[in-house]
Parts: C-alpha cells; sequence; structure tokens
C-alpha cells in the first residue's frame, strides 16, 4: 500500500487544491512556503506521489481571478509561467496573504506580440472602410440617383419627410401648417415660379412645417418644405421666394435624392463601426443631414445659379435674397451660430455678394411676388397663435 | 458510486454594477471602441463566478482578439451593410415604391450568415473557457451549420411551425455532438418529439388567434354596423393571442434547455439541470422593471446635469431649466440669438441617446442577466465526476478572428 488512503499521515504544510492542467483531475496538495518557492506535494490517482516546486517568481495571478472571493474569504488563484494551464486554488488567508506579499511577478502578463500585425489591420481596415464610405457609395449613390424613376423618388421623399417630422416632433410628429388662405398664397408662389422654370407642374411640392428654425431644405422626389421660422424671419415674400427657388434649384439637379441613397449606405456602416446596434444614431444623424444637408460647394453654387436665373423670369430681382442673408448676417455672424443652411457654404458674404451682382444685371421690372394680403395670409399660414408664442419667446430670451 | 457535483456561484450585484458601469463609461468615450474589452473583462467576470464543485469557471478571451477580429470582419461587412444596402433600397423604390421588400430581402441575406456567424462566436468563447485547466472546444462548422439551419428554418416555415422543436433540437445536437471538454466529445442524447408537447401552446396561441381573427374579420366584414364592437375588438383578440405566444415561447424556451441539458453526456458525466420557468419568469419581469425605473432615473440625472452645463452657456436656456438638454436636443430655438447652434443640438441628442442606451444595458446586465446566470448556475450539477480524471487537455485552438462578423448583429448580447 501507498501512503495515499485516509490513514496516512498529514503532510506538512497548507492544504490547497491542484490541477496540472494535463487532466480535469483535482488534487488534494499541501504547499509549503520555504526558501523562495512554493513546494507542492501530493498524490496522484495511480497513487504515485508527487513533488513540484514553483519559484515565487514565477507565480501569476489569472487575469480576472485577482480577488475572487469563497464565501466571505478571498479565494487565491495562481498559475505558474512554465506551466500556464495549471491552476493553484489557495482556500487558506494565511498562506494567501503571505504569497500576495513575497511573489514579485503576480501581476506581470504576457507580453503582446504582433503589435506591427495590428497596426497594419487597423490601417487596413480604417483605409478600407474610408473608401468605401468616402468613394464608393458616393459613386456608386450618384448613379443610382440619376435612373431612379420619379414614383420611386417621390416615395423616398415621403419617408424621408416622416422622418423629417417624427425627428423633430416631440410626442406627435411636427405639424403641417394648413392654414386654408395661407396654402393658397402658398400655391400661388409655387405656380408662379413653377411657371418659368424647366421643372414639370408636378415637379414641385411646397409645405410649412410648424417649427422656429429659420431653414428650407428640399427633399427628395421634390418635396420642398420651409419652417415657419423662415417665413417670420422674411420681410417680403420675394425674400421666401428666392429661397425657394435656390431649392428648386437643388431639385433640378436631384441633390436631395443623390444625398438620401448616400446616407442610406454611409450610417448604416458608421453604426456598424461604432457599435451602436439599436440604430438610433443612423435615424440621428440621418435626419440631421437631411435638414440641414451640406451639399458640396459646387452644388450650392449651382443651385444659386439656378435660383439666379429662375428669378428674374418671375418678375423678382435675384438680390432679393440679399436683403434676408444681410439681416442674417447682421444678427448671427458670417456663418457662425445660425445653423440653418442657409449659412453653409459658400459663406454668407459671398453669397450676399453674388446675389447682388445677379441683381444689378437684372434689368426688368420688379413685380410684386404676392399682394400683401396674400403674404399676410402666407405669415399666418400656421395660425397666429403661433407667432405670438414665438414672440413671446424671443422676449424672454436677452 | 456516481459522484454528484453541485454548481456553487459567488457573485455580487455591487461589483457588477461597478464593473459594468465603469466599462460602459470608457466604451463612450473611446467613441465605442472600448466595447471588446468590456464584454471580454464583464465575461471573465461572470465566469468565475461559476464554480462547478467549487472550482470556478475560467475566461481567457483577449479584447485585443475581439478587436482585431473586428476589424477583419469589418470590410466585407462595411461593403454588406454599405453597398448592398443603397443597391437594395434602390431596387426596391424602382420596384415597389416603397423599402419593405428591401428589409426583407437584407434579412434574407442575413439570416444564414446570423447563424454562421452565431457559430464562429460560439467556437471562439468555448475555445476560450476552462475549467480545472481543461479547455473547451468546439470543432470548426459555421459553414454547415448555417447550411442545415436554413434546412431547418425552411421545414418549420412549411410545416406551420410544427417542426420548430425538432430544428431547436437537431441545431443543439449538431453544437453539442462538436462540442470537447479536453479530449472528450460531448453528446446530445434525448429525442426531438419530446419538445414538441412544451411548443404545442405556443402554436396554438399564434394559430388559434390568426384563425378566430381571420373568421371574424370574413364573417363580420360586410355587417360594419350591428357587429362592429366585434371588429373593434379584432385588435385586443390578437394581441391576447401574441401575449400568450410570448408567454408560451419563454416557457418552451427554459423547458427545452432543462431537457436539453439534461440529456447531455460527455463520456461517463451527465448534467443535471433543475432550471425553473416561474423562476425566470420572475426575473426578467422584476429585472426588467427595475432596469427601466434605473435607466429613466439616471437619464434624468445626467440630463439634469447637461441642462445646467447647457445653461450655464446659454443662459437664452434658463427658463427650459433642467430639461434645456432635452428640449435642445429635440431642436428648440436653433439658431436663435443666445441659442445652441446645430451642430450642439445634434451633439446633445446623440449624447443623450447614447446615455440612455448605455444605461439601459448596464443595468440590464445587473438586473436581468446576472440573476438569470445565477440561476442557471445553481440549478445545474454533474454526475459521475469519477470519470474527470480520464479526461486529459486538449491543444489550444486559434479560433481567429475571435467573434468577427458576429459583432455585427450583436449576437449573444447577453454576455
Amino acid at each position: 500500500m501507498s501512503a495515499a488512503g485516509p490513514w496516512a499521515p498529514i503532510p506538512d504544510g497548507v492544504r490547497c487544491e491542484l490541477v496540472d492542467g494535463k487532466t480535469a483531475a483535482r488534487h488534494v496538495v499541501y504547499a509549503l512556503l520555504r526558501d523562495g518557492a512554493l513546494d507542492l506535494s501530493y498524490t496522484d490517482e495511480a497513487g504515485i506521489e508527487l513533488r513540484w516546486n514553483w519559484p515565487l517568481s514565477h507565480l501569476r495571478h489569472v487575469e480576472g481571478q485577482g480577488d475572487l472571493t469563497w464565501g466571505k474569504a478571498p479565494l487565491g488563484v495562481y498559475s505558474n509561467v512554465m506551466t500556464p494551464t495549471a491552476r493553484l486554488y489557495v482556500r487558506d488567508g494565511h498562506l494567501r496573504a503571505a504569497l500576495e506579499a513575497e511573489a514579485p511577478n503576480l501581476k506581470r502578463k504576457t507580453p503582446v506580440t504582433g503589435r506591427g500585425r495590428l497596426i497594419g489591420l487597423i490601417v487596413g481596415a480604417m483605409a478600407s472602410v474610408a473608401f468605401i464610405v468616402f468613394a464608393l457609395i458616393p459613386l456608386i449613390a450618384d448613379q443610382l440617383a440619376a435612373g431612379l424613376p420619379v414614383e420611386g423618388e417621390r416615395a423616398l421623399g415621403d419617408k424621408t419627410y416622416q422622418q423629417v417630422r417624427d425627428s423633430f416632433g416631440t410626442v406627435f410628429p411636427l405639424n403641417e401648417c394648413t392654414g386654408a388662405e395661407g396654402v393658397l398664397a402658398l400655391e400661388e408662389m409655387e405656380a408662379r415660379l413653377l411657371e418659368v422654370s424647366d421643372l414639370d407642374r408636378e415637379a414641385v411640392q411646397l409645405t410649412v412645417l410648424d417649427h422656429d428654425m429659420i431653414n428650407a431644405f428640399a427633399l427628395p422626389g421634390g418635396r420642398i418644405v420651409v419652417m415657419r421660422g423662415l417665413i417670420e424671419a422674411a420681410e417680403a415674400p420675394e425674400e421666401v421666394a428666392a429661397v425657394i427657388a435656390h431649392e428648386m434649384g437643388h431639385v433640378a439637379h436631384r441633390d436631395p435624392t443623390r444625398h438620401a441613397l448616400r446616407s442610406v449606405g454611409t450610417f448604416g456602416v458608421l453604426s456598424l463601426v461604432f457599435g451602436d446596434f439599436a440604430g438610433g444614431t443612423v435615424v440621428l444623424l440621418g435626419v440631421n443631414q437631411l435638414v440641414n444637408a451640406q451639399y458640396s460647394q459646387g452644388a450650392e453654387s449651382a443651385a444659386d445659379a439656378y435660383a439666379h436665373a429662375l428669378l428674374p423670369k418671375a418678375g423678382v430681382s435675384p438680390g432679393a435674397l440679399a436683403p434676408l442673408f444681410e439681416r442674417l448676417k447682421a444678427k448671427y455672424g458670417d456663418s457662425e451660430g445660425l445653423a440653418a443652411h442657409l449659412a453653409s457654404h459658400p459663406a454668407l458674404g459671398d453669397r450676399v455678394t453674388r446675389a447682388e451682382a445677379a441683381a444689378a444685371e437684372f434689368e426688368g421690372e420688379e413685380q410684386p411676388l404676392l399682394s400683401p394680403l396674400a403674404w399676410r395670409d402666407l405669415q399666418a399660414i400656421c395660425g397666429d397663435d403661433k407667432g405670438d408664442r414665438k414672440r413671446k419667446s424671443n422676449s424672454v430670451a436677452p | 458510486m456516481a459522484q454528484l457535483l453541485n454548481t456553487e456561484f459567488e457573485g455580487r450585484m455591487g461589483p457588477v454594477l461597478r464593473l459594468s458601469l465603469w466599462t460602459a463609461i470608457l466604451t463612450v468615450f473611446t467613441l465605442g471602441f472600448y466595447r471588446f474589452w468590456m464584454k471580454t473583462r464583464l465575461r471573465r467576470h461572470f465566469w468565475a463566478a461559476v464554480r462547478p464543485d467549487g472550482t470556478p469557471l475560467e475566461y481567457v478571451g483577449k479584447g485585443i482578439e475581439k478587436f482585431t477580429g473586428f476589424l477583419i470582419a469589418l470590410v466585407v461587412l462595411a461593403l454588406l451593410i454599405g453597398v448592398l444596402a443603397l443597391l437594395l433600397v434602390y431596387a426596391s423604390y424602382v420596384l415597389f415604391n416603397e423599402d419593405f421588400e428591401a428589409y426583407l430581402v437584407a434579412a434574407v441575406i442575413a439570416l444564414p450568415l446570423v447563424y454562421f456567424a452565431s457559430y464562429r462566436a460560439k467556437r471562439y468563447v468555448y475555445a476560450r473557457t476552462r475549467w480545472r485547466g481543461i479547455r473547451f472546444a468546439l470543432e470548426p462548422a459555421a459553414g454547415r451549420y448555417a447550411l442545415v439551419a436554413m434546412g431547418h428554418l425552411l421545414l418549420a416555415l412549411v410545416s406551420l411551425g410544427l417542426m420548430w422543436p425538432r430544428m431547436t433540437f437537431k441545431l443543439e445536437k449538431f453544437r453539442t455532438d462538436r462540442t470537447f471538454f479536453g479530449d472528450q466529445r460531448l453528446h446530445q442524447g434525448g429525442k426531438w418529439t419530446e419538445l414538441l408537447r412544451p411548443f404545442l401552446p405556443v402554436l396554438i396561441s399564434v394559430w388559434g388567434s390568426a384563425v378566430a381573427g381571420g373568421i371574424i374579420a370574413w364573417r363580420f366584414a360586410e355587417s360594419a354596423n350591428a357587429e362592429s364592437i366585434v371588429i373593434a375588438l379584432l385588435p385586443l383578440f390578437i394581441f391576447i393571442g401574441m401575449l400568450g405566444a410570448a408567454f408560451f415561447y419563454t416557457r418552451y424556451r427554459v423547458v427545452a434547455l432543462r431537457y436539453l441539458a439534461n440529456h447531455k453526456t460527455a463520456g461517463g458525466i451527465g448534467l443535471i439541470s433543475n432550471l425553473s420557468f416561474p423562476s425566470i419568469l420572475g426575473i426578467n419581469i422584476g429585472g426588467y422593471i427595475l432596469t427601466n425605473l434605473a435607466t429613466a432615473a439616471a437619464t434624468f440625472a445626467v440630463g439634469a446635469l447637461a441642462s445646467l452645463l447647457l445653461v450655464a452657456f446659454y443662459p437664452g436656456l434658463s427658463h427650459l431649466g433642467i430639461f434645456a438638454s432635452g428640449a435642445v436636443s429635440d431642436g428648440t430655438s436653433i439658431g436663435e440669438e443666445g441659442m445652441p447652434s446645430a451642430e450642439i443640438t445634434v451633439f446633445f441628442a446623440l449624447f443623450l441617446y447614447m446615455v440612455t442606451f448605455l444605461f439601459f444595458s448596464v443595468f440590464r446586465q445587473c438586473f436581468v442577466v446576472f440573476p438569470t446566470w445565477r440561476h442557471y448556475a445553481s440549478t445545474l450539477s454533474l454526475t459521475g465526476g469519477e470519470h474527470l480524471a480520464q479526461i486529459r487537455q486538449r491543444d489550444r485552438d486559434e479560433a481567429g478572428q475571435a467573434e468577427g462578423i458576429a459583432e455585427a448583429f450583436d449576437l449573444g448580447a447577453a454576455i
């Protein structure tokens, strides 16, 4: 008989548990701390007595198991750097405290390898995502936008319009302004502008939304949204018409459709990169993109040029843009504070200059776009009380 | 003599809350990139709490592995999500004037990918799990798994759900029979027909309410005046049916998990699970109520703090008080004098959104996942412990790319 079994003498040392990393058997070991090393002795299943010697400098914590407890008492889990799959479980408080105090390298981690590969991977991944987002998706979106039939474009526009209303409304979607006389005035303006443009009678649909923002934007399918804030900031119908003419330029050049298609791809990729599975970022950024669309400088200039060509045909001086811009500039500074894309590039100052240059060439006779009565109707399209509230909130602001 | 080994669970809510809150904050401040390390640290914590026969499980995965795996998968996924989504949405608007079809096709494309990714994710997690120093492993077979899963799914669809329990069983068997503990292969015993009974109430809830609803709609469609009350009750009827289906499906999941666990063996070693459905249901209901309350309170507190900051910079917002950040993120007063610009508005909206998202995941981790995990562990026992000595170590499985594609689907969102 070997020394194993219940009648064997209890060896010296503290009773611990050991797994050797070779089999799933767990051994009762007796650990003795002496001369800067841990002596471990145990008897395996075959009855063979084994002795291990772990120098304290070889002892390591198992990552994430440095401060485990066992009931209220701490449970020490150690491995040996030379036999990394073996584990020593120490439940004895004194031995554990001694090991924590004397083993010098417990917290040392295995060195990170393949740093070069990692950097290569990060650079490579960033480069290919950048290529997909900034080159591939815009390229494909621009091609597709040109081929989208009118019905599809309009459906896309309705969808994005709904998104804008939902996201700017607090509980319910943002109100569409439908004051009967106001809508008539709006339709009159729409008809006047469309009449002289190269667009279809059906190509543009004007809508006013009940929001303070001084802004107007075009959506796919020719829906042009004017925020109440813009109508209130304008002092004449021609100023509103000038902004609308600019947006008609975007519609004619299909800028909003290109933009909407691009953001379908781009924001999906972004939410993947940042790990936002709920997709909230996508919706938020997407709506912001629609409303505050920062078209390229070329697209903005082209839309301005379109407006400058269109307005004289309707008997409006292209300079009509200028007074509104001047007032906004005086109030908010050049491109600062005012977030509406009226202030987007090219900078306000430039656009005023060019509007005035275009106005200088305008030789036709200026005709009022709306009668004073129709203009008052348009100003009240969201209902009178809204205007009152707006004035009140202004009086609070210093 | 069969040795019965019980599982202890050593873990408290406090440390879990501290760890998940801290790692979640790091995740927000690194724009989400810390999430790989967050998951790794949480897993280490959760694994170490589970102690079959008093020896803690070990999770030895590394955040950096998950991160590099994600980078590799990112390129493929960016193409798939960016370009394919764009093409699908376009095609859908051209053909149908709406984008519903695009999402349908995308889902059909994503489905096998989800199974593929989930198998690979499991393989990585098993390869990084150890108990008593011995590695677990799952044989590489993700492609076949996805294929088999599609077959079962089709069958379940064609059989109007009757074959669903068969899919549950066969897929579990597919994975279990490829799972190793050391050099010991696991085996899934039992019969799929045993899962049919707990699944029947789900089928009855779904088809019962659908058929009854159809009959009502068909029978009373013309007589709109007299029996219109019946028509009005139709949504309520469907709602009750869906609620019943959700209830019975949760029960089915628990019962199936228990049955499948009780019929798993690894050589002479077996499992006994005493998983209880009422406990799981209680944990989920109570846990989600707590999660939502805590999330609302925490988000409100952060929103109020952010409002103070905003009011300090934009005195024009002072009349809004602690609701300023909420109002700003809703786009109130953009571009007016003394008011925040649109960029700041979007920033605050994103910030509040991220904070809500963060708090929800943290509290869910503590109040739902953690107690569920505890219940799973403490109701699990091993039989035949004397056979453990015969199980030998296996070589390390690199399981390169870690969870890779799975990162895109938020698979195993729990832990």
